[in-house]
C-alpha cells in the first residue's frame, strides 16, 4: 500500500461571527494576505516534511473562490514541490479540466512538473466541484462532456506524435503539438477523484485509472462507492487493482486517545462547520439523474450534518487517537475497503503547525511502518490507460 | 366541459426530440367535430417555463380555459420533465430551430402560423423565434420573460436555490399548492430528511433545471444581442409581468415593450412570476382579447 499526505491548504482565519458558506459567496475581504504568506509557506513545509518522513507521495488539489482550500492553481504548488522534495510522488488531484480552455494547458503544465520532478507526477483529472461552475460561469450541463473531451485531448497530446489536429465539440485546435513531453511513458499515472457519480466510476474503470473517494461521508458510503468501482471494473472484464482505489481521510495521532481528541476536536469542527458549508451545491446537469438519486441517498451522512464526536468516531469520519488506535482503525478500514492508496489529511481546519508536525512525525514513526508491513507493495506503480 | 389534458395525444411527432402535447378545443372533445382539424379555432402554442410544467396539473386550468376558445398546443421542450432529445440542444439557437420544426410538424405554418405565448424562459424563446422568423408567429405574448440584461435590474438566481426561496420569489400567494409543496420540501431538506422526499417527485425538477441550464447558464438568461434584434419583430405583441416577480424583474418586460414596435405592456400589481398558475382566468381573458385581435378575419 502507498501512503500519501494530502493537504487542502485551508483558510484558518474566518471571522468568528461569520456563519455563511465558505464557497462562491464567502466575502474575499476575509482573506488576510499577511496570513496568506504565512500559511502558504507553512503548508508547503508540511508537505515537504512528509517527503522527508518517507511518505510515498504528497497530494494537492484545485479549488476556486473559497476558504476551504487555497489552491486555485495546484500546479503552482506541485512545481514548488517538484523542486523541494526528492523522493515522493507528487499527486495533483486534480486539475479541473473544464476550467482550462484549451485543456492542452494541462498537458503542458503536467509535463513540465513531470520533467522537473524527474517523473514523480501523478496526473489527477477532475470534473471540478459544483461551486466552481458558479465561480467560473461554465455551463454545468456540459461538465461531463467537456471533461471527457478534454481528457481525450490531453492523453492524445501525450501519446501521439504532434503536430495533429483535434476537432471536438468543445475544443478545436488545429495544431496540437505539446512541448514538453512527460518523463513517464506512455504518460503519468492518472487519478480521478469522485463522490460516487456512476459516470465517473465507469469512466475510471474503462481507462484503468485510479479512483479517489472524496471524504467527509460515513464509512459505509465509501464501502458502497468502492464496491461499485470494483463492479465497474468487472463490467470492463478485469479485477480492480487495489492501487486503483484511494481512501482520503483525516488522520490525527497523539500519545494517547484522550490527548488526541483534546488537541484535535475543535479544529475538526472548524473544518466541518465553517469550511464545508456550500461545498455540496450541485448545479443543474452537473450530475446525471441516476447518479443524483444515488448521491441523495448517502447525502444525509455528509459530515456537515454531524453533531457529536461520537458520530465522528462511529462513522470513521476522521481517524483520531493513539498510534495503536489509529493503526487498528486504519488496518480494519483498509482491509474492509480494499484500497491500495491511503491519503491522509494530517492538517485540517485550524490545526496549527506544531500539532500538524507532531502528527506527521508520530504517524511516520509509529503507524506507517506497521501499515507497510501489513500491506506490502509500496513500490508498485499503476500503469493506467495503456490497456484502454 | 373543458378539454382534458390526459386525453392528449403525443401524435405522430418524433418524441425523441421532445414530447408534444395537444389539447383539443373543447368543441372537438365534446364530439361536435372529430373529423380533422378545426379551421375555425386559432392555434395557440404555449411554451413552458424552466419548470417544464406543460404536462403538469398546475398549468392545466390555464390551458383548459384557453382551449375553450382555441386549439392549444403545449409542446414539452427536449430535456424537460423527462422528455428526450436534450443531446441535440446546445443553446437558444438550437431551441429556436427545434420549435420551428415542431410548428412545422403540427402544420402550424403559413396561414396556420400560431399565436405563441411563453412563460419565463418560454417567453424569451418565443421572442427569439419572432425576430428571426417574423412570419412564423401570428401573435406574441410574453409572460414574465427574461432574455434582456438590464444593468441595475439583474435576474435573481434560479439554479441551486432552496425551494422555499424560489417559491417566495415566484408566487404572490404562498398558499398556492405548488408554492406550499416547495415550502414543504425545503423544510424536509433543512431537517436533514431530504432523502425522504420521493425522488420521483423531484426528478422532473432536476431534469428541467438541467435543460434550462443548457439554454441559460451563461449568458445568464439573456442574449446580449436581443435588444438590437427585437426591432425585427412584426407580430402583434403583448407583454405581461407581475410587479411582485422576485425572479425576473418586471423592468425586463418594460424593456421588451419598448423594443418591440407597437407592443402592449401590462404590469399587474398583485402578480408575481408564475402568472398562468396563479391567475389563469385573468390571463386567459387578456390573452384571448389579444389573440382575437391579431387573428385574421374568419370566413
Amino acid at each position: 500500500m502507498r501512503l500519501f499526505s494530502f493537504h487542502l491548504m485551508p483558510y484558518p482565519g474566518l471571522p468568528a461571527d461569520y456563519d455563511g458558506p465558505a464557497w462562491i459567496k464567502c466575502p474575499n475581504e476575509f482573506f488576510d494576505p499577511a496570513l496568506g504568506t504565512e500559511i502558504y509557506n507553512r503548508y508547503l513545509d508540511e508537505l515537504i516534511l512528509a517527503d522527508e518522513l518517507g511518505f510515498d507521495g504528497v497530494c494537492v488539489n484545485e479549488h476556486h473562490q473559497n476558504a476551504y482550500g487555497l489552491m486555485p492553481s495546484p500546479n503552482l504548488m506541485a512545481s514548488i514541490l517538484a523542486r523541494e522534495t526528492t523522493n515522493c510522488r507528487i499527486a495533483v488531484v486534480g486539475n479541473a479540466l473544464p476550467l482550462y480552455d484549451p485543456p492542452t494547458r494541462v498537458a503542458e503544465e503536467f509535463a513540465m512538473i513531470d520533467c522537473i520532478s524527474g517523473g514523480r507526477l501523478i496526473a489527477g483529472m477532475v470534473v471540478g466541484g459544483g461551486p466552481e461552475y458558479y465561480s467560473f460561469s461554465i455551463n454545468p450541463a456540459e461538465a461531463r462532456s467537456r471533461f471527457a473531451e478534454a481528457h481525450d485531448l490531453i492523453i492524445k497530446a501525450w501519446t501521439e506524435p504532434g503536430p495533429f489536429e483535434f476537432i471536438g465539440k468543445h475544443y478545436r485546435i488545429r495544431y496540437v503539438n505539446s512541448w514538453p513531453r512527460p518523463v513517464q511513458q506512455p504518460h503519468p499515472e492518472v487519478w480521478i477523484p469522485g463522490a460516487g457519480s456512476l459516470e465517473t466510476l465507469e469512466f475510471v474503470a474503462k481507462h484503468r485509472y485510479a479512483y479517489m473517494g472524496i471524504p467527509y461521508f460515513h464509512i459505509s458510503v465509501f464501502e458502497r462507492m468502492f464496491r461499485l468501482m470494483r463492479e465497474a471494473c468487472e463490467n470492463e472484464g478485469y479485477e480492480a487493482d487495489p492501487l486503483q482505489l484511494g481512501w482520503l481521510v483525516p488522520i490525527f495521532v497523539a500519545e494517547t486517545d484522550a490527548e488526541a481528541r483534546e488537541r484535535y476536536e475543535e479544529h475538526f469542527w472548524y473544518f466541518v462547520k465553517r469550511l464545508l458549508p456550500g461545498i455540496s451545491i450541485s448545479p443543474p446537469g452537473y450530475t446525471s439523474v441516476r447518479s443524483l438519486e444515488n448521491i441523495i441517498k448517502g447525502g444525509h451522512t455528509f459530515a456537515e450534518f454531524l453533531e457529536s464526536w461520537e458520530q465522528v468516531v462511529e462513522g470513521d469520519y476522521a481517524i483520531v487517537g493513539s498510534p495503536e488506535t489509529v493503526l487498528e482503525k486504519l488496518t480494519e478500514n483498509v482491509e474492509r475497503l480494499g484500497v491500495g492508496n491511503l491519503l491522509g489529511l494530517f492538517q485540517l481546519g485550524t490545526l496549527g503547525p506544531d500539532d500538524t508536525r507532531r502528527n506527521l512525525e508520530l504517524f511516520a514513526a509509529e503507524v506507517a511502518p506497521k501499515l507497510r508491513e501489513r500491506f506490502p507493495g509500496t513500490e508498485r506503480r499503476l500503469i493506467s490507460g495503456a490497456v484502454a | 366541459m373543458n378539454a382534458r389534458l390526459d386525453a392528449l395525444e403525443t401524435g405522430p411527432f418524433d418524441t425523441s426530440v421532445g414530447t408534444v402535447i395537444l389539447t383539443r378545443s373543447a368543441r372537438r372533445s365534446e364530439g361536435a367535430d372529430r373529423s380533422g382539424p378545426d379551421r375555425a379555432a386559432e392555434p395557440v402554442v404555449y411554451l413552458h417555463s424552466s419548470g417544464g410544467e406543460s404536462g403538469a396539473d398546475s398549468v392545466a386550468p390555464f390551458l383548459e380555459l384557453l382551449a375553450e376558445r382555441f386549439d392549444v398546443l403545449a409542446p414539452m421542450f427536449p430535456g424537460f420533465a423527462g422528455s428526450g432529445g436534450l443531446e441535440q440542444i446546445d443553446d437558444m439557437e438550437d431551441a429556436v430551430y427545434h420549435c420551428l420544426d415542431v410548428f412545422e410538424r403540427l402544420g402550424l405554418t403559413g396561414e396556420r402560423a400560431p399565436h405563441v405565448v411563453g412563460l419565463s424562459i418560454g417567453g424569451w424563446m418565443a421572442a427569439e423565434i419572432a425576430w428571426r422568423y417574423p412570419d412564423a408567429v401570428r401573435s406574441l405574448t410574453l409572460v414574465s420573460a427574461p432574455g434582456i440584461y438590464l444593468p441595475g435590474h439583474p435576474m435573481s438566481e434560479l439554479f441551486g436555490r432552496r425551494f422555499d426561496e424560489l417559491a417566495e420569489e415566484t408566487f404572490a400567494d404562498q398558499s398556492h399548492p405548488v408554492a406550499a409543496m416547495m415550502h414543504q420540501m425545503a423544510a424536509m431538506t433543512l431537517a436533514g430528511a431530504g432523502a425522504e422526499i420521493p425522488f420521483e417527485l423531484i426528478r422532473p425538477f432536476f431534469e428541467s433545471m438541467a435543460a434550462a441550464a443548457k439554454l441559460a447558464w451563461n449568458p445568464y438568461f439573456h442574449n446580449p444581442k436581443l435588444p438590437r434584434r427585437l426591432g425585427r419583430v412584426t407580430a402583434p405583441t403583448l407583454v405581461v409581468a407581475g410587479r411582485l416577480d422576485g425572479l425576473v424583474p418586471f423592468q425586463t418586460s418594460e424593456a421588451y415593450a419598448r423594443l418591440i414596435a407597437g407592443a402592449e405592456l401590462e404590469i399587474w400589481d398583485d402578480a408575481s412570476h408564475m402568472i398562468p398558475l396563479e391567475q389563469p382566468e385573468r390571463l386567459v381573458a387578456r390573452l384571448s382579447e389579444h389573440v382575437a385581435r391579431a387573428s385574421s378575419p374568419v370566413s
